[in-house]
């Protein structure tokens, strides 16, 4: 796994350390606060962090699979159908990285970068769930999607790895 | 910065990379495609989100009880009324309930109804849950080791929490019903207008497939109707209630309060029939039955030699059917008073005859005595014989027994004529 892993020792620190953050933060989809039944659940889409973050490294196949495991691990632990999850990190990551490389977006702050993933990302989540339930619970997941936003700006320093920073 | 990032690799690593992402997201597609919710990792989840769940729910659960210990200790006697004042309630409903349990019992043994009885089921508590964009789900602190399986029913104090969908060894997962794959046929408890209660991930699921949408009622009560053969019969779900969107939705009853200890029962699951029911086959038509055959009316017989059917369309027909059974009815008034007066005439003969005939039988007794006294003067032989001459059907028996058993006939009364239809 290290020796796939890009770059220098700092790169890969932060990537398993965001990899925990991320994890540890899924977990708390467990813990039942409901904000009302108009904007649901207060808990931040975690795996948001990861995909913006790590975008900066560009395509690579450890982020890949990173995120992947992360998906899965979110997936096991909230009961939804396996994939899903690893399904939206990973369509959100190439979407980040088409939008940089592309779209000219690479001089942005961190801020607004996680927002245009975390716009990617509601997007994506809108497509599964038409696609599996016919329905898609907005407020609920506009709340969660800004939520992860917001505290990416502490947090930003654990996922944004590239290697001229490192 | 990709080309730092992906130093290692050269020229060629961002190609490696774009190959992966490209590969895991097809693999997560499929697996996504497949819809897999249940099974061993499923099972395995559901083991380790109870184990972390209990953990990380530990402080809210803390909180709660803290909050709820600071509550009671402030408002304990206004609480303690008020569960006074529900207990005393509770009591009658209880008694009621009890009664009407004996008598729905009664009833079932009389009309041999197989009723659902709902059985003994296992209680476990809610240790975590989860409401994110993709699944509404609940994980339970009983699993396989206990006996529970998948399609088990989930209830609360409230009623109907969910159905568990995957099983661990120690725990289980819980399907509730505001996730997106929740399906429960309801019914109205006054109305008993069907639905489905679909789970669209928000707290309220909407009413699917209504049939009768104009019987439903804002705030009824909704119960599981049973007609899937897993839910039991009867469940209380929740009230139905017109959502902003102008769509029939659930409010759940489970949602009430915090979901906490929770009853898991086994499904009903009535077995399918073994043999599948075939029509038995229809005969073939008699021949030229299609020519013997008149509509009349717009009624068709069913077959050529079957009685007529009765056209009552018009009034005058009606009328007609009427007289006609009102002179069928005094047809048969005649015959029988006729009968009657037969029956009365032969009982008067009858009567007369054996009037004659008693008296006979005294003239004959009469003579006999003469002789009698007569023979006793010359040694009783002429009475002994006098005796012998005496017929042994000449016994004296009652005068109702010779009358005629005949059935005792009531005169009906005529048929009281129907005033047709005016128009």
């Amino acid at each position: 796994m290290i020796g796939i892993l890009p770059g220098r020792n700092a790169t890969r620190q932060r990537l398993i350390l965001g990899a925990g953050v991320v994890a540890l933060a899924s977990v708390l989809q467990l813990i039942s606060i409901d904000l009302g039944q108009t904007f649901g659940s207060p808990w931040p889409i975690a795996l948001l962090w990861a995909a913006c973050g790590w975008s900066k490294l560009g395509p690579n196949l450890a982020t890949s699979f990173l995120i992947f495991m992360l998906g899965c691990w979110v997936d096991l632990l909230t009961g939804s159908v396996l994939g899903t999850w690893a399904f939206a990190g990973l369509a959100t990551l190439g979407l980040t990285i088409a939008s940089i490389k592309y779209l000219g977006l690479s001089g942005m702050s961190s801020v607004v970068g996680c927002a245009v993933s975390g716009f990617f990302m509601l997007v994506i989540v809108a497509a599964i769930g038409v696609w599996q339930t016919q329905s898609f619970y907005l407020l609920g997941n506009i709340v969660s999607v800004g939520v992860a936003v917001v505290l990416y700006i502490p947090l930003r320093k654990l996922f944004e790895v590239s290697e001229e920073e490192a | 910065m990709a080309r730092r990032g992906n130093r290692r690799g050269g020229a060629i690593g961002p190609v490696i990379g774009i190959v992966a992402l490209t590969a895991l997201v097809t693999v997560s597609a499929t697996m996504l495609v497949s819809g897999n919710r249940s099974g061993g990792i499923a099972g395995l989840g559901a083991d380790v989100s109870g184990a972390i769940g209990s953990v990380v729910a530990m402080p809210v659960r803390w909180y709660n009880g803290g909050a709820s210990a600071v509550h009671s200790f402030f408002g304990g006697s206004a609480l303690n009324r008020q569960l006074k004042a529900e207990n005393a309630n509770l009591l009658v409903w209880r008694e009621q309930a009890r009664a009407m349990a004996d008598r729905l019992d009664a009833y079932e043994k009389l009309n041999t109804i197989a009723g659902e009885q709902l059985v003994t089921g296992l209680t476990g508590r809610l240790v975590g849950e989860s409401a994110g964009p993709f699944s509404r789900s609940g994980i339970v602190n009983v699993g396989a080791k206990a006996g529970v399986q998948v399609n088990w029913i989930v209830l609360n104090q409230n009623g109907l929490v969910g159905r568990v969908i995957a099983v661990g060894n120690d725990t289980s997962r819980v399907l509730l019903l505001g996730d997106g794959d929740s399906r429960v046929p309801v019914m109205g408890e006054a109305t008993r207008a069907r639905a489905i209660a679909t789970g669209d991930k928000t707290p309220a699921p909407r009413l699917a497939h209504l049939n009768t949408p104009p019987l439903m009622r804002d705030g009824e009560q909704l119960l599981t109707s049973g007609d899937d053969g897993i839910f039991p019969r009867g469940i209380s779900v929740g009230q139905a209630g017109v959502a902003p969107d102008r769509q029939w939705r659930v409010r759940l009853a489970s949602n009430r309060g915090p979901i906490d200890f929770v009853r898991l029962v086994p499904p009903s699951n009535f077995p399918p029939p073994l043999d599948p029911v075939t029509p038995p086959p229809l005969d073939a038509p008699p021949t030229g039955a299609s020519q013997s055959v008149s509509v009349v009316g717009g009624v068709l017989p069913l077959a050529p030699n079957a009685a007529p059917v009765p056209t009552a369309a018009t009034p005058e027909a009606i009328r007609a059917a009427q007289t006609d059974l009102a002179r069928k009815s005094a047809q048969q008034v005649a015959d029988l008073r006729k009968l009657l007066a037969e029956r009365d005439a032969a009982r008067d003969s009858a009567r007369r005859a054996e009037t004659a005939r008693v008296a006979a039988e005294r003239r004959a007794n009469g003579s006999a005595a003469r002789a009698t006294s007569k023979a006793g003067s010359d040694g009783g032989k002429g009475a002994v014989r006098k005796e012998k001459k005496l017929d042994p059907s000449a016994v004296p028996v009652a005068p109702s027994a010779l009358i005629p058993a005949t059935p005792i006939i009531k005169t009906p009364e005529p048929a009281p004529t129907v005033e047709g239809p005016t128009k």
